[in-house]
């Protein structure tokens, strides 16, 4: 398959499969402290804020606000392209810590996205059993 | 008269930019590397350390082997992106200072266009979380290109500072293609209009093309020697690096998560080079700061205290960065209008500037200039150099 017919391929690693695991389910589970309760993105081997290396997946509410964005117009060579002029966007989600989350945002025309917009996830299935389902975002 | 304190840059060099250069990137960094030495009247032989400022192009091995250097005391290299270059010289002066060695080379050069097109990052730049965080929780997300990073800082910034537009883009963007109009070196020397910038093709919102850098083959090299360095060719002209500061952001290996999405790393890397110099914004002449995109003078701008938050608009819209404006700006054309040489030829315009080999776009009576480097996601390191009095 040419590279502009499919999307960059994640791989998960000893510390996210829980993640790619929850998006199969459409689910959205981030990485918590079970000492201080700070979520956190992306995954660490251990707690930015206390240091804790006990940490958990929890599933969270899939539903965030659009922090910052761009509409992005230039080839990448991945399929994306087919969908230029196409919004990634930066969205927030209002748990304990800073959770921002990058993600191609559809179902809204480029020229009404905008900073505040409320989204929630949403979830892009790969081809084959192999592949990830990927996050995306639509509108609320 | 008394020994000066403060290492010097005495020698550069550098290649022609293209986009086509048909030869390697270690043979690039070579013809620069002896034009640098040709210049400071050294042999390769008077060289004893080697900085590499980024981790393309030439290794420190692939330099001291070409260059049959017999016993090299000190070398480093540098992994900030394009804060590299400043750090480089920062490094290299520090360690002639302290006696690690005598004479340090900084070379740069890379095919950046027709071997390695540098608008799509290379992943042999990558190392350790940073594999997984590019490729996992960004690329699949459709976030991929510099462009793009910068894009979403510049839509932050617009919104929170009430932008509705983007002429003071354009007007970066033509102010530096002014300069490279009277620069030969330069590679976009074509005027251009604000009219001009607002109908380029959209790249990635709110960059055009005309917002976006270009990509260069080409090499620049810098050599650094302690103060009371006497061997060299009489008459060889100095600048001191008179200020070196640099700061890492919280969160360095990604900028999404940072808890202020806005945090400059440039600001306190700006303040600690400007005190170590003795200066402040007010005593610089003129600056070549870091420009992969527009937006990041405009910021660096705010962040360096040539102007306060938020004015950075207004600074460049009233014509300031221009030569005769308070603080003119990328002389040589910058990053945008000149070539993409990883931000070391904005070391070599420095250096053309306050030896008063500018030409055209010399800034009249230059005494004191600063110089950005920036990393993609927010590495900052600033230089300050003075004309050797």
């Amino acid at each position: 398959m040419a590279a502009e017919e499919r999307y960059p391929r994640p791989r998960p690693t000893g510390l996210d499969k829980p993640y790619w695991q929850a998006l199969r389910r459409e689910d959205l589970a981030l990485q918590a402290c079970l000492e201080c309760g700070t979520f956190q993105w992306f995954p660490r081997a251990a707690c930015t804020s206390c240091y804790a290396e006990r940490l958990a997946w929890q599933s969270v509410d899939p539903r965030g606000t659009v922090f910052t964005y761009t509409v992005t117009h230039q080839r990448v060579g991945f399929a994306f392209d087919k969908h230029a002029p196409y919004i990634v966007a930066v969205v927030e989600f209002p748990v304990p810590g800073t959770v921002r989350m990058a993600g191609v945002l559809r179902g809204v025309a480029a020229e009404e996205v905008r900073i505040g917009l409320p989204v929630r996830a949403a979830f892009r299935h790969g081809g084959t059993d192999d592949d990830e389902t990927v996050l995306e975002f639509v509108p609320q | 008269m008394t020994a000066a304190k403060t290492a010097a840059i005495v020698g550069y060099g550098e290649t022609n930019f293209s986009r086509d250069s048909t030869v390697s990137s270690l043979t690039l960094n070579l013809r620069a590397i002896h034009s640098a030495l040709r210049d400071a009247g050294l042999e390769p032989q008077g060289i004893d350390g080697i900085i590499a400022p980024a981790i393309l192009g030439a290794t420190i091995d692939d330099l001291c082997t070409s260059l049959n250097l017999p016993d090299l005391s000190f070398s480093a290299t540098m992994v900030t992106g394009g804060a590299g270059p400043c750090s480089a010289i920062g490094l290299a002066a520090k360690a002639v200072e302290s006696g690690l060695c005598n004479r340090v080379l900084v070379s740069f050069g890379y095919n950046g266009y027709s071997e390695q097109r540098l608008g799509f990052r290379p992943p042999q730049i990558m190392f350790g979380e940073s594999v997984t965080y590019r490729r996992n929780y960004e690329a699949s997300g459709g976030l991929l290109l510099p462009a793009q990073y910068y894009a979403l800082w510049a839509t932050r910034y617009m919104h929170e500072y009430g932008w509705k537009d983007t002429l003071a883009f354009a007007a970066v963007a033509v102010a530096q293609r002014e300069y490279a109009a009277k620069n030969a070196r330069a590679m976009r020397r074509d005027p251009i209009t604000v009219a001009d910038h607002q109908s380029s093709r959209m790249i990635s919102s709110p960059f055009r093309l005309l917002d976006c850098s270009q990509e260069t083959d080409g090499a620049i090299a810098v050599i650094v020697t302690r103060p009371d360095d006497h061997d060299l060719a009489q008459g060889a002209a100095r600048v001191t690096v008179a200020g070196w500061g640099q700061s890492k952001p919280p969160f360095p290996d990604q900028s999404i998560t940072r808890e202020d999405f806005l945090h400059s790393a440039l600001a306190p890397a700006g303040r600690r080079a400007m005190a170590m110099a003795g200066v402040s914004p007010g005593n610089i002449d003129f600056a070549e700061i870091y420009d992969p995109f527009t937006f990041h003078v405009v910021w660096q701008l705010e962040s360096l205290g040539f102007c306060p938050s938020g004015e950075g608009g207004d600074f460049v819209l009233g014509g300031e960065t221009r030569l005769g404006g308070a603080l003119p700006v990328n002389t040589h054309g910058g990053l945008l209008s000149e070539a993409h040489l990883w931000g070391m030829n904005h070391v070599a315009e420095a250096v053309r500037q306050l030896r008063g080999d500018a030409g055209p776009n010399q800034v009249s009576g230059a005494e004191a200039g600063l110089v950005t480097g920036s990393g993609d996601f927010g590495d900052g390191s600033v230089l300050v150099l003075r004309r050797e009095s």
